[in-house]
């Protein structure tokens, strides 16, 4: 088993999956990914993530049902929601819906550090 | 000159109606109507004394604030409402109606008198303003979710392009050969997709403004059509969906880079939206009109969106569940494109079963 503290990142653009799995890899991470909400949630009730990315816009399932359904089944991980919706209110709408922080896309050069931060936090 | 003439005069010759109810006798009769109530309404006095003034109403007069006149009446106060009536020749009018209760000597309530306004003009503009009103509201709005929408739909490639570069920048740590392959794809894809976007907001800006000038020339439509088809194919192989190609040539005036624009629009999304089944591009010829129809078994659409399906600003789902990225502007741009070549678009579509675009040209 790896020590390595473990991110889940949940996003439905296959692109952004790999963007960010090789970066946070590089740094240190062990990540795990998923373009679908509900294996994110059987992922993170079964191996505990340090940290979780969660995109919002997605199909199947949406970002707010994803946290929500999560903090509904007591899972009390670090929750980042990165989106691409950048307005106040969706900052504020994350939040309500159970999330810690807000990262907005395009992720800039500190994307590693901030997760780190995140994780210690 | 005594002071009763003097009311009477007054009354006659206002130009507001006055009636006057006698609450003695069942069913309130109206015992007097001033001339201005006859012209409102187009009864004459003849008419209507001695009917209790409810032939006014229609099927449609506001409940409510009937409820308020029936309730005045029976307690014997006084109330003031807006009810829409007919005139005598069926037209409506907006009356806005006081009614005061009048008591004898005796305190003992004889009458009612009620004094009309006919303010239908007055409602009629109020109705337009606020029908203008709603309408800039919400263009307003979808405006703002289309900006919103477009926020999100160029940050997405660019988050894969400037995401990506700190790991081709970093010249101690560079990844492997097959992965830079791989990081150099992604990065050409969103930056395509990003510049297809920019090209479908620049397009719809300048038809919107009329600056859109088409290079016609005569066309053979099975060109464009196998032409189209090539552009597209890639997508479809990636879902496994086959093409049904069933061409038959006609020949006609068109911009060929615009028209192949319309056939790729319309193929794309049939492919987009279309997870089993088969997209089915027919081309045809019915007198002097050319066919062509993109069919697919997709998602279809919603009979609520249809009617909205080839506006600029609206999306069917603009949900954070929807299922489909894009800027919503394909089809309005198509639309657009297909007016400038004099031709019709049109779309047939059930939901859960898919849809049918058929545009019509006429031929040479």
């Amino acid at each position: 088993m790896s020590d390595k503290p473990k991110v889940l990142i949940i996003d439905d653009d296959e692109k952004i999956l790999r963007m960010m799995r090789r970066r946070l890899m590089k740094s240190g991470f062990d990540v795990v990914t998923t373009t679908n909400g509900y294996e994110g949630m059987d992922i993170a009730i079964e191996q505990q993530p340090a940290v979780i990315i969660l995109d919002i816009h997605m199909p199947i399932i949406n970002g707010y049902d994803v946290i929500s359904q999560l903090r509904a089944k007591g899972y009390k991980g670090k929750v980042a929601a990165c989106t691409a919706s950048v307005g106040a209110r969706d900052t504020q709408k994350t939040i309500d819906a159970g999330c810690d922080h807000f990262i907005s896309k395009p992720i800039d050069l500190g994307f590693e550090d901030l997760i780190k931060e995140i994780m210690n936090g | 000159m005594n002071l009763d003439s003097l009311f009477e005069r007054s009354i006659e010759q206002a130009i507001t109606g006055v009636v006057i109810a006698d609450c003695s006798i069942e069913d309130m009769p109206l015992i007097y109507v001033n001339p201005a109530f006859t012209q409102i309404t187009g009864y004459s006095k003849e008419e209507i004394i001695g009917k209790n003034c409810r032939f006014l109403q229609g099927q449609d007069s506001d409940t409510k604030e009937l409820q308020i006149l029936r309730d005045a009446i029976k307690s014997g106060t006084d109330c003031k409402v807006i009810l829409k009536n007919y005139t005598k020749a069926g037209k409506p009018f907006w009356n806005e109606l006081s009614v005061s209760p009048v008591y004898n000597e005796s305190k003992k309530l004889t009458h009612f008198i009620g004094i009309q306004n006919d303010i239908t003009t007055k409602v009629e503009s109020d109705m337009k303003l606020l029908k203008a009103k709603e309408m800039a509201e919400e263009s307003t709005r979808l405006k703002t979710d289309f900006l919103n929408l477009v926020s999100h739909e160029l940050r997405t490639p660019l988050t894969v392009m400037l995401g990506n570069l700190p790991l081709l920048t970093d010249a101690d740590d560079m990844p492997e050969a097959k992965d830079i392959e791989e990081i150099a794809k992604d990065i050409q894809e969103s930056g395509e997709h990003l510049l297809s976007l920019i090209n479908e907001l620049l397009d719809l800006s300048r038809i919107e403004q009329g600056k859109l000038k088409l290079i016609p020339e005569p066309l053979r439509i099975d060109d464009v059509a196998y032409d189209a088809i090539n552009t597209v194919k890639s997508l479809a192989d990636k879902k496994s969906l086959p093409i049904i190609e069933a061409i038959k040539n006609f020949d006609f005036i068109g911009d060929r880079m615009r028209v192949k624009q319309i056939l790729i629009n319309l193929l794309s999304n049939a492919i987009k939206y279309t997870v089993e089944g088969e997209v089915t591009l027919a081309t045809y010829q019915e007198g002097d009109i050319g066919i062509i129809e993109v069919t697919d078994t997709g998602s279809g659409i919603s009979e609520e969106f249809l009617p909205y399906i080839f506006d600029s600003f609206r999306q069917e789902d603009s949900s954070a569940t929807r299922q489909n990225r894009g800027s919503g502007l394909g089809l309005s741009i198509t639309k657009k494109l297909v007016d400038l070549h004099s031709g019709e678009l049109t779309v047939r579509s059930e939901k859960g079963k898919g849809s049918t675009f058929s545009i019509s040209f006429p031929v040479i």
